[in-house]
């Protein structure tokens, strides 16, 4: 945990970067479960390409979503090294798989831009924001979009 | 009161049961059970009601139930003959009573004109005279005992002194009565000497300890009224000899002017039209007579003799969720130690048996705990039918049996829906008008019969109807119309059947204030396979239709076959699987492109590759070498071929559409002893064309399979 | 020692607000379901007063009012009889069954307290 914002008007939200397709992500870490390693997952029929199955949750059934596949990357070859970001979004338990978890952020809102995009494409419609750091940008994955990209399917 | 709203709520859960045992009781009554009992518990339901709603002073609730209970309460005595038409108006004063318990609760706005019209009708079978006897006085008002007797000396400045002379009969004593709180009370109206009375007194010889022997003088200087004075003795009047004089009034100094006061019973509450809510029984009668009682016949059987519990159901599912996990563990377990390949000593095997065994025993007993009666459900349906046949114009009876049946009570929930459209139905579409009947040459009055039963582990619920049974002709038109079928092909009579169940087969257009029927029959259909069961249709052309459901006995658990498809693991539930083959070359033929039927007793049975119908990649494996599962399906038997067949085993249901959504063709998931989640097929689903929502990626591959298989074969 | 208080009614509404409203004066209330329970509840508990509804599944107000009355324990304990039903002639029943007092429903807390210390004395 970083050490209390200095910021007092706007509070500082913590958001935790994860790696998709090699390229820098993050996620409100309110939203975040917790975070599991891959396992084997059980193949949905009729399902879009970037559902890559399901899991067991502790007795939960839960989605695994391709956050690559969703975004318009190439599908990832799960191994060992890949972690399930296990979220939570209207008592919808869903996992993220994604490359790696790297670290905490610390924003605070006026360090977020609008992300341009067309709201069609789910590769830019799941993104509600864009983080500059040092180390370039940052988008920001809007869970409910991800959620609602999942559930529009059929 | 801080408890207020909890006690609220505790109302209105009551008021669940005991419209429950209204409507059960006047069941009992038009099946003509006018038994005391009967009506009684009928009478109390309704009183019970109107007690409870006058604590928190609803109004609307209270003075219906008082009429509708007023008119109980002559037919309990005796004075009114519960006839046909009469307990027809029991029953929908007791609809209107519940709508009105309803409408209290979410404090909404209630149908007045149904109320009234209903509160009226009861009225006029009460008669001019008994209509309203009693005015009640719901509002809870702090009611003084001043309130109720004259306040003689309104006036009255500075003090009066009276002479009280009290001697209590021995009545006085055995109601419970005690001398000295009498003669506390009256201090606290001021200030007292008290002598008393020994006199009476016997030897010890003669000394009766039930006796009253004792009398006291009471000198009272007071300010309070005569009234108040006499108030204290109230509840003892007539227990008592007592002999209260105003010796001296402060004011006017007038010591005996004072006029005779009027008899107490004067005052008494069933004369007065005003009274408080609180009322004192002023009544002389008090004799050591034996009490009369009315009901002197045995009581009747303790109904409710067992203690209950009333549990919040999240805390139960809970339960059910750690108890399903208990289960996947004892399974995992055991397969972890069957992995270790060392052999297992009898005793560890004993042990993982015993561990097997107690964590069935568990979860048995916790489902019993979700389970209840189909009762209250089956007496909702009473409702819905006395309305449908009233709005149809149909003469019709609901018949229930069977409705100690006990079902999980989440199947119980989902489960009214669907039953309040098959019920109208059954009566809008499957009862003929009563001139129809006639001429047919049955009971202008149409019978529905809707039993529950169990049956081999599952619930079986029936909705029967005598009339003309499913018009076929009609039903392929509408078939024909709607684009479903082909206008020249060729339908056995349960293929027209099952056209009912059709998405589409009913639009919005042929919707009436009830329902057609086959109105949302698929929609029907649906919510019982989301619960796990299958529904039937059974007809006779003239002699009504049967439309059968077919329930697992709790959502929770399922007795499945794991079956093999390829690198996936399944179940499929053995309620629906007639059998398993592997099946021999010369039973399989091909009937037109890519379609393969399997012969079996006699029939043609369609093939349907199970991988192939979900989008599974499998490589293609010929047919002779996979399993076929023989199962019933909407009435008709298919041939499900899977890789294999693994074990048979009961699995705990685990909903895939709490997280992600519904996918045609399955019912829920579970998770199997390795921790995986396998997925468990809904077989009506499957054996159905293939959902046309499939994603296109799978329907290519679908295809590209279909010529792989036909090379291969 | 708080008074005990045994409140006998077949509505659970009825017994809340009884056991919520006498406990709030500091009485100890046991509740029962009807009159059998009542009765039962009654030789368990010993209690300083009764208040009994009269209709009742199982076993009446009458019912209990004589189980109490012709028993040899405790029998000239207060009975507070506590019903909706304010017919004269149920109250003359009552009386002679040997209720010691009468309080109609729906009753508000100052009545109920004041019949309670009035034949009582608590």
């Amino acid at each position: 945990m970083p050490p209390e914002a200095e910021t007092l008007a706007a509070p500082a939200e913590l958001y935790a970067t994860v790696i998709v397709a090699g390229q820098d992500f993050c996620i409100d870490i309110k939203r975040v479960r917790e975070n599991r390693r891959w396992s084997p997952t059980t193949t949905l029929p009729h399902a879009p390409h970037y559902l890559m199955g399901t899991m067991n949750l502790r007795g939960e059934v839960i989605p695994i979503i391709d956050l690559a596949a969703l975004f318009g990357f190439a599908r990832i070859e799960p191994t060992d090294r890949h972690v399930i970001v296990i979220i939570e979004h209207e008592e919808k338990i869903i996992g993220l798989a994604v490359e790696a978890v790297r670290r905490i952020l610390s924003v605070t809102p006026d360090q977020i831009r609008d992300a341009p995009g067309a709201k069609r494409d789910t590769s830019t419609s799941c993104i509600r924001g864009l983080i500059t750091t040092d180390g370039g940008v940052i988008r920001i994955i809007s869970v409910g979009d991800v959620v609602s990209a999942m559930e529009e399917v059929l | 009161m801080a408890a207020l709203d909890a006690i609220r709520a505790t109302f209105f859960e009551e008021c669940e049961d005991l419209i429950e045992a209204l409507n059960e009781g006047l069941g009992e009554m038009a099946g003509g059970d006018h038994g005391g009992e009967t009506v009684n518990a009928v009478f109390r339901a309704v009183h019970s009601i109107k007690g409870g709603a006058g604590s928190f002073g609803l109004n609307d609730l209270v003075g219906f139930a008082h009429t509708f209970e007023t008119v109980l309460d002559r037919i309990r005595s005796g004075d009114l003959e519960p006839a046909d038409e009469l307990i027809a108006l029991l029953q929908r004063a007791g609809d209107v009573l519940a709508d009105l318990v309803e409408t209290a609760r979410d404090e909404s706005p209630f149908d007045a004109a149904a109320v009234s019209t209903t509160s009226d009708a009861l009225e006029a079978v009460l008669g001019e005279e008994g209509a309203v006897e009693e005015e009640f006085v719901f509002d809870a008002v702090g009611a003084d005992f001043d309130f109720a007797l004259p306040d003689l000396d309104d006036d009255e400045p500075g003090s009066t002194t009276y002479t009280i002379a009290f001697a209590p009969r021995r009545d006085l004593y055995a109601t419970g009565h005690e001398p000295l709180v009498l003669i506390e009370a009256l201090a606290d109206l001021g200030e007292i000497a008290v002598a008393v009375d020994l006199s009476g007194l016997p030897g010890i010889d003669a000394f009766d300890w039930e006796g009253s022997y004792l009398a006291w003088e009471i000198t009272l200087v007071s300010s309070e009224p005569e009234g108040a004075v006499r108030e204290v003795f109230e509840f003892v009047d007539g227990l008592c000899d007592l002999e209260i004089t105003v010796v001296r009034s402060g004011g006017s100094g007038d010591a005996t002017g004072l006029p005779e006061l009027p008899d107490l019973d004067d005052f008494a509450p069933d004369d007065a039209a005003d009274l408080p809510d609180l009322s004192v029984e002023p009544s002389p009668a008090a004799s050591a007579e034996t009490p009369a009682r009315e009901n002197a016949e045995p009581a009747p059987a303790r109904k409710d003799a067992r203690a209950t519990l009333r549990v919040d159901v999240d805390r139960i599912d809970r339960l059910i969720n750690t108890v399903g996990e208990l289960i996947i563990n004892q399974a995992m377990i055991t397969q972890r130690v069957r992995e270790i390949g060392v052999p297992l000593t009898p005793e560890i095997a004993t042990d993982l048996d015993d561990y097997k065994q107690l964590a069935r025993e568990v979860q048995e007993g916790v489902m019993g705990l979700r389970t209840q009666p189909v009762k209250q459900l089956f007496q909702r349906m009473t409702r819905i039918a006395r309305e449908t046949a009233d709005v149809a114009g149909k003469s019709a009876q609901l018949v229930i049996e069977g409705e100690e049946t006990e079902v999980d009570k989440k199947v119980i929930e989902k489960l009214a829906d669907p039953l309040t459209h098959m019920i109208r139905n059954s009566i809008d579409h499957g009862l003929e008008v009563p001139e129809k009947r006639r001429e047919a040459g049955k009971p202008e009055r149409g019978t529905v019969k809707l039993t529950a039963c169990y049956k081999s582990g599952d619930v079986l619920i029936r909705i029967a109807d005598d009339g003309a049974g499913l018009n076929r002709p009609r039903i392929r038109q509408i078939a024909i119309e709607k684009g479903l079928i082909p206008a020249d092909v060729d339908l056995s009579d349960a293929e027209i059947d099952q056209l009912l169940f059709r998405p589409g087969f009913s639009t919005a257009a042929s919707v009436t204030s009830l329902s057609g029927r086959g109105v949302g029959m698929d929609v029907v259909r649906t919510s019982i396979a989301a619960l796990g069961g299958r529904i039937s249709i059974a007809s006779t052309p003239g002699e009504g239709s049967v439309f059968s459901i077919l329930l697992p006995l709790t959502l929770a658990v399922l007795d499945g076959m794991v079956v093999r498809l390829g690198e996936e693991t399944m179940v499929v539930p053995i309620a629906c699987i007639e059998e398993a083959i592997r099946p021999r070359k010369d039973d399989l033929s091909r009937l037109g492109t890519g379609r393969t039927l399997f012969f079996n007793r006699g029939d043609y049975l369609p093939v349907i590759d199970l991988a192939e119908r979900l989008g599974h990649p499998t490589r293609a494996k010929k047919l002779t070498k996979k399993t076929l599962l023989i199962i019933q399906s909407n009435g008709s038997r298919v041939a499900l071929a899977v890789d294999g067949v693994v074990d048979k085993r009961q699995v705990v249901i685990k909903s895939l559409a709490k997280n992600y959504r519904h996918i045609a063709g399955i019912s829920a998931a579970t998770i199997l002893g390795d921790g995986k989640v396998a997925l468990i097929v809904d077989p009506d689903g499957i054996a159905e064309d293939p959902p046309s929502a499939g994603s296109m990626r799978s329907r290519t591959e679908d295809e590209t399979r279909r010529e792989e298989k036909k090379d291969a074969a | 020692m708080k008074a005990q208080v045994l409140a006998i009614d077949d509505s659970r509404t009825i017994r809340s607000l009884l056991a919520a409203t006498l406990e709030e004066y500091d009485f100890e209330v046991t509740t029962a379901v009807d009159g059998v329970d009542g009765l039962e509840k009654f030789a368990e508990t010993s209690p300083r007063v009764v208040i009994t509804d009269i209709n009742m599944p199982n076993l009446d107000g009458f019912g209990v009012i004589e189980g109490i009355r012709g028993g040899s324990v405790n029998k000239t304990v207060p009975i507070i009889v506590l019903s909706t039903e304010s017919g004269a002639d149920l109250k003359d029943r009552a009386r002679r069954a040997g209720a010691t007092g009468w309080i109609v429903k729906p009753f508000d807390e100052t009545s109920l307290v004041s019949v309670l210390k009035r034949i009582t004395g608590i």
